[in-house]
């Protein structure tokens, strides 16, 4: 039974990749807006919302209030509830939503080096409930974020706001205690909420809003079967584009083969996030009516060392591991060859990625060279020590994730070869995200994981020496890996507006992340997603966490 | 009597707040929280972990939380999911309908053919029907529910198109004739473990009284061979039976996990497994507190009724 165990997408992401043959890739490039009439093309959209479409997925939405916690799959209900300011498109560019246009330098939106920032907002925009959208929503939604007591999501970038001011019915105005270009990117993530509505509440974290949400989205808020599903209904008076589908059902199928069944009988229209078990790829993709492919990703399988072990400390070891891994072995063998191998930790078809990366090449000549070198002496056992520290770690992963486990014997293999004793120390996945993760008490670990700030490529949160929990600091620095020049070049790009230099500062911190090894990149995801042959407008998106996030412009062909 | 009732609701009473206090433990002390789900995924920073935990006060000593959890109890409130942030006994009571609706139905189905077949299996022991019973109930035991659930789906939805692959109504339409057409899977699954078992129990509950002296004294008498079997030997075997239905009030309301799962049933086993996941501590005590009550009413409620059925048990208390 393959139950997605609520909470942990990337654990059978994983899975999906199983089985598959060559050319999903290339059938990926195709599985877009155009790919679902089979090369006719497309009927115009229905001049008023009509079908229906049900979305599976293999966990409960359940956190409604887009400001509070969630994972992706309650992602789908905030992106065709609610709105964000801006949204991030598949190229990676920001589409004006609530806003009128995207500020920049350029039209003056941003000014003061970043410091002083104004957005002019649609006026033609209501609410669910008829009242309509002002400036007052985005103040009290930006102020919500910050209001202590209030469990907030994420206060990254947030937290350096303040002055905000309602220069009129629809234009804001704030100032930022510091230059922070991730911003963008993160208020593309963020939806705006009604202040008439959760304005009023007692508690704005357990208001009755929290569970009957009202936005701005192409569909409102219809029905929920806890267990079972959520009926979105079209917002007839929507400002955008769309609603064109009367009504989305967000089905939840808790049991992935069940929910591919479902698929198959047609009971589900689309399978996204968790998608369809790989080994049912080569069934899946024949399927009559169906459109199944590989949809992009930005999640990166990884080893994650702790450098707060003496022996991951040293850069030479952390290089000679990562030259003595067969990667190509592991994609090849374990993964089908699937997944594309990775130098970076940015996804490929982020525009701050860097391609001439030197390419990983199994070296057990040169792995054995860096540890002679850095003092490493093979002892009798034929593990390795330097100053009485044998060459011995573990590398940790969740329980039952078979890909995964077939990887650890794999790297054990190759590293038994250059001296360096590997354990295997797996644990369910609601333990080892725990304090095991977030307090860095692993020795490695094998997780899939990103490193950007929302869909901005900064990942200062994740490699930044300030941002290590068990150091006091605020971020995911879980390896605990400080680099003077990492930190300026990323102090750098986030108070840069300007892409082309942002681009620049990133090229340059890949190549240092590339050379110091605080992780070690295996391969970036390819899950697998299926549509129902008819639906258009389903377009995948890496710069959302879920390929819902258009629903309000998708149609039935007929 | 009610001296008998007084004395069991204490002893309930007792047991209820040391099933709470093992379970809470057990819950908390367990490794990772609620939080973890977020950590794995990266876009959470640890700042907002924390807040978050200090906002949820999961950071207090363990004993202080327990004494909050039960002072809120004992006052009626039951908490908010963390996951959801709905009251406890709401998010209980919305998933209780779906299992109570496939619990009931299965185990009625389960019960009348069960007992048919124990009943015969018992009067023709050792004949083909019994070793036929007997192999059957063995097989429907072993075969894994997920299994089983899979292959139902994938024969009679995906192969023969008869039934569908789950789910307990299709979103838009409620009626009846479409709730009951979703319910033959996941009832033929759930039924078929239980039959087994009911099977079994009314096998080796008749076959006890088929050889007691009475029945030999009837049919001495010229009793005819069905009124013994209605009147002396089934109305006695019935009496163990009344206690595996009390105790199984329980099962009625705390649901099947795996076939719920398989069969995108929302029910409450489901929720469970997900509240576990989730590590939604409110849920999951709720539900062990909920299922604990029911286990102790259902035994309370098979003894009383034992006594009714039975005067000579009735009178020795």
């Amino acid at each position: 039974m393959t139950i997605n165990r609520a909470g942990w997408p990337f654990d059978l992401n994983r899975r999906d990749l199983f089985g598959l043959g060559a050319g999903a890739l290339a059938a990926a490039t195709s599985f877009g807006a155009q790919a679902q009439t089979s090369g006719k093309p497309n009927p115009p959209p229905p001049a008023k919302p009509k079908g229906v479409v049900v979305v599976g997925l293999s966990q409960e939405p359940v956190a409604f209030n887009p400001l509070m916690p969630g994972v992706e799959v309650d992602e789908v209900v905030w992106t065709s509830v609610f709105n964000s300011l801006w949204v991030a498109e598949p190229d990676g560019s920001l589409k004006p939503d609530l806003a009128v246009e995207v500020p920049s330098e350029a039209n003056g939106g941003i000014a003061e080096g970043g410091l002083a920032w104004t957005v002019k907002l649609r006026d033609d925009v209501k609410w669910h409930d008829g009242t309509p959208f002002t400036a007052e929503d985005v103040k009290y939604s930006l102020e919500l974020i910050n209001t202590p007591g209030f469990k907030a999501r994420t206060r990254v970038g947030h937290a350096f706001l303040k002055d905000i001011v309602i220069k009129g019915p629809h234009e804001i105005s704030w100032r930022m205690e510091k230059a922070y270009a991730p911003y963008l990117a993160m208020l593309a993530n963020t939806h705006i909420v009604p202040k008439h509505i959760l304005g009023k509440a007692g508690d704005p974290n357990t208001a009755p809003f929290n569970n009957a949400p009202v936005g701005t989205g192409p569909f409102r808020w219809g029905t929920r079967q806890p267990g079972d599903n959520i009926t979105l209904v079209a917002n007839q008076n929507y400002h955008g584009d769309g609603p064109y589908l009367e009504k989305a059902v967000l089905k939840y199928v808790p049991d992935m083969t069940a929910l591919y069944a479902q698929f198959r009988t047609g009971q589900v229209d689309l399978v996204i996030i968790s998608g369809i078990p790989a080994n049912f790829y080569q069934e899946a993709i024949k399927l009559p009516g169906r459109k199944v492919a590989v949809a992009p990703s930005g999640n990166l399988e990884i080893i994650m060392p702790n450098l707060g072990n003496k022996a991951f400390a040293e850069k030479a070891v952390r290089q000679a591991l990562y030259a003595a891994m067969d990667k190509q072995a592991i994609i090849d063998a374990i993964y089908y060859g699937v997944p594309k191998p990775t130098e970076s930790f940015a996804p490929r078809e982020s525009w701050a990625f860097n391609s001439n990366l030197p390419a990983q090449k199994r070296d057990l000549d040169r792995a054995n060279k860096l540890l002679d070198d850095a003092g490493w002496k093979r002892s009798g056992s034929g593990t390795r020590m330097k100053n009485g520290v044998p060459l011995e770690f573990a590398v940790s992963t969740t329980t039952g994730n078979q890909l995964r486990e077939q990887c650890q014997q794999l790297m054990q293999q190759d590293w038994q070869q250059i001296g360096a004793k590997m354990t295997i120390n797996n644990m369910p996945a609601a333990v080892i995200w725990g304090e095991f993760y977030v307090r860095s008490k692993f020795e490695s670990l094998l997780v899939g994981t990103t490193f950007r700030t929302g869909v901005d490529p900064d990942p200062a949160s994740r490699f930044a020496s300030d941002a290590i929990p068990v150091k006091g600091g605020s971020g995911g620095n879980y390896m605990q890996w400080e680099n003077a020049e990492a930190d300026a070049l990323m102090k750098q790009g986030q108070e840069t507006f300007d892409q082309e230099k942002r681009k620049a500062i990133y090229l340059k911190l890949q190549e240092i992340v590339r050379e110091e090894l605080p992780i070690l990149p295996i391969f970036q995801y390819a899950p697998i997603e299926g549509v129902k042959e008819g639906l258009i407008g389903y377009r995948p998106n890496i710069n959302q966490r879920q390929n819902a996030w258009n629903m309000g412009s998708w149609y039935w062909a007929k | 009597m009610i001296g008998f009732l007084i004395r069991r609701l204490g002893q309930s009473l007792l047991l209820l707040l040391i099933v709470s206090m093992i379970g809470f433990a057990i819950l908390h002390l367990a490794p990772g929280g609620p939080l973890s789900q977020f950590a794995a995924g990266g876009e959470m920073t640890q700042a907002d972990l924390d807040r978050i935990a200090e906002q949820l006060g999961l950071n207090r000593p363990l004993p202080v939380q327990y004494a909050e959890w039960l002072w809120r109890m004992l006052s009626g409130d039951w908490g908010r999911s963390y996951r959801d942030q709905q009251s406890v006994l709401h998010v209980i009571t919305s998933h209780l309908g779906a299992t109570l609706e496939l619990m009931l139905t299965s185990t009625l189905l389960a019960m009348v053919i069960g007992a048919w077949i124990g009943i015969l299996g018992a009067i023709k022991r050792y004949s083909l029907f019994d070793a036929l019973a007997t192999v059957g109930a063995m097989v429907a035991l072993s075969i894994p529910t997920f299994w089983f659930g899979l292959v139902v789906i994938y024969v009679f939805s995906v192969g023969l198109g008869w039934l569908p692959a789950g789910n307990r109504y299709t979103v838009g339409d409620g009626s009846l004739l479409n709730q009951l057409h979703h319910l033959i899977g996941p009832c033929i699954v759930l039924a078929l473990v239980s039959t087994a078992v009911w099977g079994r129990y009314m096998r080796s509950s008749m076959l006890d009284v088929v050889n007691q002296d009475y029945i030999r004294t009837a049919r001495a008498k010229g009793v005819p061979e069905r009124q013994i079997l209605l009147r002396h030997a089934l109305r006695n075997a019935l009496l163990p039976m009344i206690t595996i239905t009390g105790l199984h009030v329980p099962t009625l309301l705390s649901g099947a996990l795996v076939t719920e799962t398989v069969f995108a049933w929302p029910g409450m086993g489901r929720l469970f497994l997900d509240s576990i996941s989730y590590r939604d501590y409110p849920v999951v005590m709720g539900i062990l507190m909920f299922s604990a009550v029911l286990v102790l009413l259902g035994s309370l409620i098979a003894d009383l009724l034992y006594g009714v059925a039975d005067p000579r048990i009735s009178g020795s208390r």
